[in-house]
């Protein structure tokens, strides 16, 4: 396993700011893990560790704790932290950018 | 004869002729986009009965507007004034030209300006007959005018809530619109007054207008009217083609096509031109409690120019009310569906791995599914068991621990080949077990499972199941004197047409209060999953509105058939919020144990036994 | 020797401790209590944290504290109103009102119902349980569920944070007692249950009073009692009746399918504010609904209404031990602001 600092100079504005833009209810998550726990997907899917990684700045491997994902929208149900979780999902995984023209793309 | 000409006609010439030259680039480039099998279908069909069918439905829609009149007379009647007067203006024009020229073909301006051409008591056949129609056609149109200004400020007048928010080519065009024809009552008013004639309207203009007539014969103030009738008329045609009043055309070629039999799928370009911004949408929209511009008419109108951002396609609940009030009948839902497919990346879903299912172990032939979120109403499904032991009915519980989804989400989130394979995956599951029926709590699953799987099973919800079961006497239930109201889920109701078997069922039990916004017009409780943007502070306005309406101080408890808008209503609900299982249970009589005879042919029922039911 | 009366609404340890240090300073003093014995929660609960003191002895010294009180037990005051001249009108249910100079209200909170957190079960299964459902098995004024009795090995889990720290229930807030509540009860069931195993569920663990750490360490210590961090996010019931509990072990980033006998919630800790509080009175609300004093430091019982004192949980949640510290402080107040 590889020993990392938690400074991680830029990751976390290149990545966190604009998902907070796109997400802002993410910043709520307090990791408690009940999304995970109520995932239809599959025992790897979790959108607590998602964000953790994502607040750490890996943003690839936040990717990857996603994928799998239904977005049935189980976990926003049970989120006792009103994370918009299907939002978060669709933010880290397929509209990076709300502003941008999708049909045009 | 030859043609008059004044150099007042060139504005309008200008903008009727690039309107024509571009509505024919448009249809060339909607018929060069249909699939040959849609070409094949329509031109089959020209020299047939759907030709006239689609007459029919053009003076119905195009010129009548009875879709409108239902939503409210007094918008019908605005929307059928502008077109049936206006298009009166034409045709009897047409014919007056006709008559006082002897030749079918005129010059494009003839019949527009003829009063200016041929100025005072101009006698031919029928001269007078003519201009009373002019005259009458021209105040129907004035009359809608009218309207449409009061409309602006005061859209309840017209029983709308809200109107549109337009764009600048809309009004442009607006404006352009609103002076066509004021403009050209004081056109030919003053020519009246300089030169005489015009019928009771015109006439009667030009008459209040004649103590002045030789001021304005001397400034030549009815040339200068003229121009102006051409300017803004030209002007209107120029940006016909560029605003929401490319809608008349379109809605026109649309209706064609449809009687023609083009799919769906190649009508939608035309789809995208044919919707007015009429606004009518917005009124029904789940959304308006949060918010006034993520509903239909703005979505259509930024993929008609070929803008869409993220947030304009997804912000909606796929509620479908705009679709089912929409007076062109244009697939809202489709639409905004095409925009997020296009959108979407690849979705990393890997159906595969993804669920563990268990269908069929026990070799039962009703499979019950909760849905997935059912896991999180364990009231509603421990209900629906205990009512399934209670019919006799043996059951296996699909997907009891939880890793199965309809795939519904997925697609209603433009992830088509994900939804796909996870279709793909739940046939062959259902496939491989001995299920006969399947038995569903979720209304997104129902949908799912009844309009997109082709399953060789019968697929029902369990407002079905029950009202089959009640009907039956399987399932014995008293009535008490409770009060409750029922909300339609979206999904069940407007999304599959079941509005009678819940209210059936429960009516035997308890008494059912009625609402304004039941049915078609039932208000999404906002947790639909339809759309993933929604504020939890949205979603609580949105639902807290659909309550506010549906409760009253005599209901005791709100029922619904749906996991989803039970948690979400009862966040907000003053009211006890119940599912119609639950229901149910509490109103169970239970016989003197009795063994049922184990008649499970009553369950395979049919999906035509279930429509006809 | 005063001659002003005052009047305690609720017989809590808050209302008991205003109670005390008012009568005991001469003032004349009505306590108006909804149930029959003073205590309010008190009665409810078996033994108290951190020490295992029977809470119904706590009750009862708490009452034996205050001196001559004019008691109203069975009283439920539906309305209050101010006069002119300042001084408080209190209506009984009988109808009857009666007027005090100054007012302490310690009107306490009210317990999370459970039934609302649907996916959790309560009201569904019968072995869904809440804590204050466990105080009264533990005071054996309502019995165990019969096959538990008869079990050899029980697995019990015990749910954090219902109902608290949760948007979905409209509590951002946390309740503060229900951690260690958490930790007392697992240890009483183990005493209860010598077979049995208790798995704990939380979200953090706030352990934030005297000796709580402590009783926190002799759980897992002495009691084998084992905390996982995470959030249970649903419960379904298997064939035997048995509660299937899914929950995600956040520090292992691994999930948790598993079976229980016994599940109880750890149930949060309202704000119960009759309306005439806020309406006729004037009485401001934090966020999470409880009542605000002045501030939070040196005015925490004072009220913007003249002669209105706020003591207790009805400010937020407290322990037994705060909870009467508040109520004397109240009074404290109270009698500054008289001699002022
Ligand atoms: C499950 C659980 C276990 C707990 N265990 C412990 C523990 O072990 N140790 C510990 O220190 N703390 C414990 N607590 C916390 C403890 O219960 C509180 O600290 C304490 O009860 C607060 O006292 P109070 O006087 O503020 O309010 P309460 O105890 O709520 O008393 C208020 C009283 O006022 C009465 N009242 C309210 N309105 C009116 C009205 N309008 N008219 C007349 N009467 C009225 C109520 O009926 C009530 O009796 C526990 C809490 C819970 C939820
Ligand atoms: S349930 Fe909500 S708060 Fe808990 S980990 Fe998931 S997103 Fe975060
Ligand atoms: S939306 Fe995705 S992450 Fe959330 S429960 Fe469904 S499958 Fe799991
Ligand atoms: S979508 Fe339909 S209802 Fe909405 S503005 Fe367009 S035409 Fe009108
Ligand atoms: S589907 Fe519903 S939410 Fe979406 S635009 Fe139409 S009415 Fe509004
Ligand atoms: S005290 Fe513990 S259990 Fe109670 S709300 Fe706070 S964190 Fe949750």
């Amino acid at each position: 396993m590889q020993v990392r600092d938690l400074s991680m100079a830029g990751a976390w504005g290149d990545s966190v700011d604009v998902l907070k833009a796109i997400e802002p209810s993410l910043v709520n998550c307090i990791t408690c893990g009940g999304c995970a726990a109520a995932c239809a997907a599959s025992a790897n899917v979790s959108v607590a560790k998602a964000i953790l990684l994502l607040r750490r700045g890996l943003l690839a491997d936040a990717r990857a704790a996603l994928e799998g994902c239904l977005f049935c929208g189980k976990c926003r149900f049970v989120c006792p932290m009103g994370v918009n979780t299907r939002g978060v999902i669709a933010a880290l995984t397929f509209s990076p950018d709300s502003s941008g023209n999708i049909l045009h793309q | 004869m030859t043609q008059p000409f004044d150099w007042f006609v060139i504005p309008f010439a200008i903008g009727f002729w690039s309107m024509m030259l571009l509505l024919v680039v448009k249809i060339c480039r909607w018929w060069l986009g249909f699939s040959s099998v849609d070409k094949k279908m329509a031109l089959s069909r020209i020299f047939s009965v759907h030709t006239l069918r689609a007459l029919v439905e053009m003076v119905r829609e195009g010129l009548l507007h009875r879709n409108i009149f239902r939503v409210s007379p007094r918008l019908g009647y605005m929307h059928m004034s502008l077109a049936m007067g206006w298009f009166l203006l034409i045709v009897v024009g047409k014919f007056q030209t006709l008559a006082f020229t002897g030749n079918h073909v005129n010059a494009v301006w003839l019949p527009i300006f003829f009063k200016s051409f041929y100025p005072g008591d101009v006698h031919f056949a029928g001269s007078v007959v003519y201009e009373f129609l002019m005259d009458a056609a021209l105040l129907l149109v004035l009359s809608g005018v009218a309207l449409a200004w009061y409309k602006r400020v005061a859209p309840s007048a017209l029983g709308m809530r809200k109107s549109a928010r337009h764009i600048w080519p809309d009004r442009v065009a607006l404006t352009f619109l609103w002076f066509v024809f004021p403009v050209r009552l004081l056109s030919e008013g003053g020519t009246a007054a300089i030169h005489g004639g015009g019928s009771f309207l015109t006439g009667t203009v030009g008459a209040v207008l004649s103590p002045w007539a030789d001021l304005l014969a001397a400034w030549q103030v009815d040339g200068a009217l003229w121009w102006g009738y051409s300017i803004v008329l030209g002007g209107f045609f120029l940006m016909l083609p560029w605003s929401r009043y490319m809608h008349i055309p379109a809605e026109l070629v649309l209706i064609l096509f449809r009687h023609w039999g083009v799919s769906p799928q190649s009508l939608q370009p035309i789809e995208l031109e044919a919707c007015s911004r009429c606004g009518i949408c917005i009124d029904g929209c789940a959304m308006l409690p949060v918010g006034n511009d993520g509903q239909a008419v703005y979505y259509v109108r930024d993929a008609r120019y070929g803008y869409v951002t993220a947030a304009k396609a997804h912000d909606c609940l796929m509620c479908g009310s705009c679709e089912s009030r929409c007076p062109v009948g244009l697939r809202l839902g489709s639409l905004r569906l095409e925009g997020r497919r296009k959108g979407a990346s690849d979705w990393a879903v890997n159906p595969v791995e993804s669920a563990s299912v268990a269908v069929g172990a026990n070799g039962g032939r009703v499979v019950y599914f909760p849905g997935c979120v059912g896991a999180l109403t364990p009231a509603v499904t421990s209900a629906m068991r205990r009512l399934m032991q209670a019919a006799g009915v043996s059951f296996v519980e699909m997907d009891a621990n939880n890793g199965m989804c309809c795939g519904r989400p997925l697609f209603l989130s433009g992830q088509a080949d994900a939804a796909r394979a996870q279709v793909a995956q739940n046939s062959q599951l259902l496939a491989a077990s001995e299920a006969q029926v399947l038995v569903t709590s979720c209304p997104v699953c129902y949908k799912m499972f009844s309009q997109y799987y082709q399953l060789p099973i019968t697929v029902m919800h369990h407002t079905q199941w029950l009202k089959q079961m009640v009907g039956d006497g399987r399932l014995q239930v008293s009535h008490s004197d409770a009060v409750m109201v029922y909300h339609d889920p979206c999904e069940l109701g407007r999304g599959c047409g079941v509005y009678d078997e819940p209210r059936d069922v429960l009516s035997r039990m308890v008494t059912l209060q009625s609402s304004s916004d039941q049915r078609q017009a039932s208000l999404c409780c906002g947790g639909s999953l339809g759309g993933y943007r929604m504020k939890d502070a949205g979603r609580q306005q949105i639902a807290s509105h659909a309550v506010d309406r549906l409760v009253d101080a005599r209901t005791q408890t709100l029922v619904t058939a749906c996991p989803m808008c039970k948690k979400t209503l009862a966040a907000v609900s003053p009211v006890k919020v119940k599912d119609i299982a639950e229901v149910t249970l509490e109103h169970l009589v239970l016989l003197p144990f009795k063994k049922i005879p184990h008649q499970e042919k009553s369950l395979l029922v049919t999906k035509q036994e279930l429509v006809g039911a | 020797m005063h001659t002003k009366k005052i009047a305690v609404i609720g017989a809590g340890p808050a209302g008991l401790g205003a109670a005390s240090v008012l009568s005991r300073n001469g003032l004349r003093v009505s306590v108006f209590h909804r149930e029959a014995a003073a205590g309010g929660h008190l009665n409810d609960w078996a033994w108290l944290f951190p020490r295992f003191v029977p809470a119904r002895d706590v009750a009862v010294s708490m009452a034996a504290e205050t001196r001559q009180v004019d008691f109203h037990p069975g009283c439920h005051i539906a309305g209050v109103s101010r006069h002119a001249n300042g001084q408080f009108k209190i209506v009984m249910p009988d109808g009857q009102t009666e007027v005090a100079d100054a007012l302490v209200y310690a009107g306490g909170f009210r317990v999370f119902d459970a039934s609302r957190k649907e996916e959790l079960g309560y009201g569904i299964y019968p072995r869904v349980v809440t804590s204050a459902d466990l105080e009264k098995m533990l005071a054996g004024e309502v019995p165990f569920p019969v096959e538990l009795l008869q079990q050899q090995a029980l697995r019990i889990g015990v749910v954090h944070c219902v109902g608290s720290r949760d948007e979905k229930s409209g509590n951002r807030h946390c309740s503060r007692m229900c951690c260690v509540t958490g930790v007392k009860q697992s240890i009483e069931l183990r005493k209860r249950f010598p077979n049995s195993r208790v798995t704990a569920f939380y979200m953090d663990m706030r352990m934030f009073g005297n000796g709580y750490e402590e009783l926190y360490l002799e759980a897992q210590r002495d009691w084998q009692v084992l905390f996982v961090r995470g959030r249970v996010s649903e419960v379904a019931e298997s064939d035997e009746g048995r509660l299937r509990v899914k929950a995600e072990d956040t520090l292992l980033g691994r999930p948790i399918r598993d079976e229980f006998d016994l599940l109880v919630l750890m149930v949060g800790m309202e704000a119960d504010l009759p309306k005439w509080l806020i309406e006729d009175l004037g009485v401001k609300q934090i966020d999470a609904g409880f009542a605000r004093g002045n501030d939070e430091l040196v005015a925490s019982n004072r009220t913007p209404t003249r002669g209105l004192y706020l003591a207790g949980s009805c400010k937020g949640p407290l322990s037994v031990a705060e909870a009467w510290n508040d109520g004397q402080a109240a009074a404290q107040q109270l009698l500054l602001d008289l001699n002022r």
